[in-house]
């Protein structure tokens, strides 16, 4: 088992990232946070503590009758009321039964909403049916009236009015767990559950609460703000807290009566009633914000390579206004790129090369096929020949020379002529490329107009149909008036090649257009392509991992391992008489050369990720026939025999060129 | 090979498996699968493929329990599945798991790769193993290549391939006899793809697994089967062993799917694709919407007739053990061998 035994030591030897911060760590991080928390706990402990403390204050009727309605002095730090008592004992003190209040309603909305959220989401169903019924019936009574009734049946009961208001809250959160619970029910790991047989309440409290738990939390702390809200409203009306004890509603009452003989006295418990809100305001949105980075420090990656930016200004040095005529690759030569490189800055200063020394060339009306396993720089390079590059992304070194110009030294103006005009993209998702609120052929129609400024509407319209017959698509009229959703995968990417037409290109970048799709409407999309390419001269970058679309497809092939090209050779040469040995093993690991019954040929390891890269041959790790000078100093790219290129110190070893010793079957 | 697999115990058996959703509003019934059979053998790999709506997922997750049954058996080592208790199923499950197309979601990202592995031994009604769970877990994990150490780890912390080894550990735990694998290397690279590919081999040598191998990967399939079923709109075309199936197909159908996939020899393909421009009709291009009484594949079909449109085809046994649901698969037969040198 060496296979196990490399996988084991790769896995056991790469450092891993250490797990993210726990949820309240990434929270206490955040001062608005920390500030909130600290003023939310200390008025809590206030509203227990205190009225314990001091229950004189509690039941005092009447303070001092000399100095009544008297603004903050030194004796009274927040003055005093109608009555003569003190302001400041009062504020804390009512902070009991306001806090209490709070604390009732988010403890009935947490013990109702959450269980009947998480049932309603998981059950699905006849079960969610009922719950969602149920849920209408009580958001559909009026809150005011009911808390109203309550209090009118048992008076200054703050736990029955509070409880009943949280009853009427609960429906909200629970259609918000739901939704979540919904989703994590999609997730296969509970199908896996499911299978192995544990119970339903195991997949509730293990899989879904832990997923609930963080739109729980932010909502809980708006649940809070609003009833706080709710709760001084009543008080203010003297409904919830009998007379002499004090709450902050009443103290704004107080406050409102004698307005016009001491203004300052709505200001303490007002002020008091804002901050306290807004604390649980500041710690939802931060609680937020704080969920939401535990899922992007993991994502970070994945938007790295989404998210695509112009190429141009990017800091590199202008090569110098106009090119001398030398410079530049021969007219018989469509695209030309040199050495080309892209980069990232790290957060922490520094690059991390994304692609270096990538170098191929592209001729009118050729189809050349870039190969490799994902995380090797494919679409990274394709994508930077249309002038677009990942977030945070620069051009190191090299040149990409189209019709003439370097596109490296191009501005954005200038690359935006060229896009979609001279070079076009069809992308792997087409669906994602078309705009689900519009119809086919407005979009089109809009694409045309871009390319041909002085045209009308109508004739775009038009145009935009004679694009869909030219892509095949039966009964093109009809296709134009339908939303992308009413397309299926095929159709849909029909579109997004007739788009690509639009502004007659004369290179196509095609990123794994057909990986999606079915075998049988790969087939049609490819015949597609190659009817285009033979009759508009295009020529075509074609990305693919598949072998088999790029034998089908292709005239030359460039190979790719960990940002660098490692081989480059026509189609029949790459297949029949590969150089380089990534190349060899990654021909040999494909199932097709595989009879049943028989292992296939593996690469033991990963593709090392950007950042990992060796300083000698990227390769060399999972090399079967590495030596010590692979791992010395970086390999050039030569040229081995005519036409050709290859990325390896080995090149001329004979024992290396395994399939064309063993011959299969002698296609010459 | 044949005559051999033909005496093993039938361990999965499938008859006349009909699952349906309810559509659309106003769309009435959706035949997912529409009177499937299929038979799984002890130590046996039975490749089930079919484009996307082909039903071939639907029927791993009806046997799993996870999609209705409208109609028809399953049974599983000679226990019937289909209306089975709870509490039954539950035992069976043990003998009976499944590995994912997608190590990313089929993996809880907030628990422990051990804490994911002993999940089976939570289950009601199972005992736990003597040897403990921790130590099953870990043997588990060495079975796949893994050092049992991971079990502390989070599934964030490995790559696609490594995951995909510790969902197949995952359905290891209980010893299983059939494992359903739902594309489980369809989101892999090449590379990792052929180490999972020799893995699952390897496993199925030593420990004396099924599987039930689902996927729309012709090659990986043909690689990995010994037999092979294929499907169309829920319905089973064509069955039989796979190299007999993919050197000379019987059905229609599957002669375009597998015309269809390119294969990784330039001029293999050249003349691959003259062949298949020679036969190119204009139906293949139609949409299909509705299927009537007759042949799902007829609406599509170079070769449909009246009774194609009409009559639902039975399954026919051919010589070479194959057996197909076609109409015509004699006259297109002899017509192959008039027209072939």
């Amino acid at each position: 088992m060496t296979e196990t035994q490399a996988l084991m030591a790769t896995l056991n030897a790469s450092p891993r990232r250490a797990p993210a911060p726990r949820l309240w760590r990434r929270l206490l991080r955040k001062p608005e946070a920390v500030v909130s928390i600290v003023f939310l706990g200390v008025v809590t402990a206030i509203g227990v503590i205190y009225p314990r403390l001091r229950p004189d204050v509690v039941t005092q009727f009447a303070g001092d009758a000399t100095g009544m309605l008297s603004g903050p002095s030194s004796a009274h730090w927040l003055g005093t009321d109608g009555l003569g008592r003190d302001v400041f004992e009062r504020l804390l003190a009512g902070a009991g039964p306001t806090m209490e209040g709070v604390g009732i309603t988010v403890l009935v909305v947490l013990l109702l909403g959450m269980p009947i959220g998480m049932i309603a989401g998981f059950f699905g169903g006849r079960v969610d049916a009922m719950i969602n019924w149920g849920s209408d019936l009580v958001l559909s009574l009026p809150g005011l009236i009911i808390q109203l009734v309550v209090l009118a049946v048992y008076p200054a009961n703050q736990w029955l009015a509070m409880g009943a208001f949280g009853i009427l809250y609960a429906p909200r959160l629970a259609r918000i767990v739901r939704s979540v619970a919904l989703s994590v029910r999609e997730e296969l790991y509970v199908d896996a559950a499911i299978v192995s047989g544990v119970s339903w309440t195991f997949i509730l409290t293990r899989h879904v609460l832990p997923r609930v738990t963080g739109s729980v939390v932010v909502q809980m702390a708006i649940v809070a703000g609003i009833a706080l809200q709710v709760q001084t409203g009543l008080a203010f009306l003297g409904l919830l807290v009998p007379a002499p004890a004090p709450s902050w509603g009443g103290l704004i009452a107080d406050g409102i009566s004698n307005i016009a003989l001491q203004p300052w006295l709505i200001w303490p418990a007002g002020l008091a009633t804002v901050l306290t809100t807004l604390a649980f305001g500041v710690l939802a949105d931060s609680l937020r914000d704080a969920g939401a980075e535990g899922w992007s420090r993991q994502g970070s990656r994945l938007l790295l390579a989404a998210r695509r930016r112009p190429a141009s200004g990017s800091g590199k040095p202008a090569v110098g206004a106009a090119p001398p005529e030398d410079a530049g690759p021969g007219s018989d030569v469509l695209l030309a790129v040199e050495d080309f490189g892209v980069a990232v800055t790290k957060p922490s200063g520094g690059e991390t090369l994304l692609v270096e020394g990538v170098r191929f060339e592209v001729a009118p009306g050729e189809i050349v096929g870039l190969v490799g396993e994902s995380g090797c720089g494919k679409t990274t390079t394709a994508t930077a020949v249309m002038g677009l590059l990942p977030d945070g992304a620069h051009v190191t070194s090299g040149h990409i020379w189209y019709g003439g110009r370097d596109l490296t030294a191009l501005s954005e103006a200038e690359l935006r002529r060229i896009r979609g005009k001279e070079i076009a993209l069809v992308s792997q998702e087409p669906m994602v490329s078309l705009n689900p609120a519009f119809r086919i052929g407005w979009q089109l129609a809009e694409v045309v107009r871009r390319h041909q400024s002085g045209l009308s509407r109508a004739d775009a319209e038009r145009r935009a149909v004679d694009l869909l017959r030219s892509v095949h698509l039966p009964d093109p009229e009809q296709v134009a008036r339908r939303y992308p959703h009413e397309l299926s995968g095929g159709m849909a990417q029909r579109v997004s090649i007739a788009r690509a037409l639009a502004g007659d290109p004369d290179l196509l970048i095609a990123d794994e257009p057909t990986t999606a799709l079915d075998v049988t409407v790969q087939a049609e999309i490819l015949d597609l392509l190659r009817e285009i390419r033979h009759e508009r001269g295009m020529a075509i970058l074609l990305i693919t991992h598949d072998w088999g679309v790029l034998a089908d497809m292709c005239d030359r092939a460039v190979v790719m391992y960990a940002g660098q090209v490692v081989e480059d050779a026509s189609i029949e040469a790459v297949f029949t008489r590969p150089l380089h040995p990534y190349t060899t093993a990654l021909l040999e690991a494909n199932p097709q050369h595989g009879a049943a019954e028989e292992m296939l040929p593996t690469i033991p390891g990963v593709v090392p990720s950007p950042g990992d890269w060796p300083v000698g041959c990227h390769f060399e790790e999972r090399c079967g026939h590495a030596t010590a000078a692979c791992g010395e100093h970086g390999v050039p790219l030569e040229i081995p025999a005519p036409g050709r290129l290859c990325r390896c110190i080995h090149v001329d070893r004979p024992a290396l060129l395994t399939l064309e010793t063993v011959d299969h079957g002698g296609e010459r | 090979m044949t005559a051999v697999a033909a005496e093993r115990e039938v361990l999965l058996d499938v008859a006349g498996l009909s699952v349906h959703y309810r559509g659309e509003a106003g769309a009435g019934v959706v035949r997912a699968v529409d009177d499937a059979s299929l038979q799984v053998r002890e130590f046996e790999t039975v490749g089930l493929v079919g484009e996307s709506g082909s039903g071939k997922t639907t029927i791993g997750r009806a046997v799993l329990g996870l999609a209705p049954v409208a109609g028809g058996e399953i049974s599983f080592a000679g226990e019937q599945l289909t209306r089975a208790s709870a509490r039954k199923r539950r035992l069976l499950c043990a003998d009976l798991q499944v590995i994912f197309q997608d190590p990313y979601s089929s993996l809880n990202p907030a628990r422990k790769i051990g804490q994911t592995l002993a999940e089976p031994f939570r289950a009601k009604h199972r005992r736990s193993p003597a040897e403990g769970v921790e130590h099953k877990v870990g043997r588990a994990l060495e079975k796949v290549g893994l050092d049992p150490e991971v079990a502390d780890r989070y599934p964030y912390q490995f790559s696609g391939g490594q995951r995909q080894r510790i969902a197949i550990a995952r359905a290891l735990v209980t010893d299983p006899r059939l494992i359903i694998c739902d594309e489980p290397v369809s989101s892999l690279d090449l590379s990792v793809q052929a180490q999972v590919l020799n893995l699952l081999r390897t496993l199925q040598t030593e420990l004396g697994l099924s599987y039930l191998f689902v996927s729309h990967d012709l090659a990986v399939v043909r690689h990995v089967s010994h037999r092979i079923v294929i499907l169309y709109r829920g319905r089973v075309m064509e069955e039989g062993p796979a190299d007999a199936v993919y050197a000379a197909p019987a059905h229609p159908y599957t002669r375009i799917l597998l015309a269809a996939a390119p294969i990784p020899d330039p001029a293999e393909q050249r003349r691959r694709r003259a062949d298949a421009a020679a036969t190119r009709n204009e139906r293949m291009h139609k949409a299909v919407t509705a299927v009537g009484a007759g042949c799902p594949f007829a609406a599509r079909c170079a070769h449909a007739t009246a009774v194609c449109e009409a009559e639902q085809p039975d399954m026919e046994t051919l010589a070479n053990g194959v057996r197909v649901a076609c109409h015509h698969w004699r006259e297109l037969r002899s017509v192959e061998h008039g027209g072939r040198r």
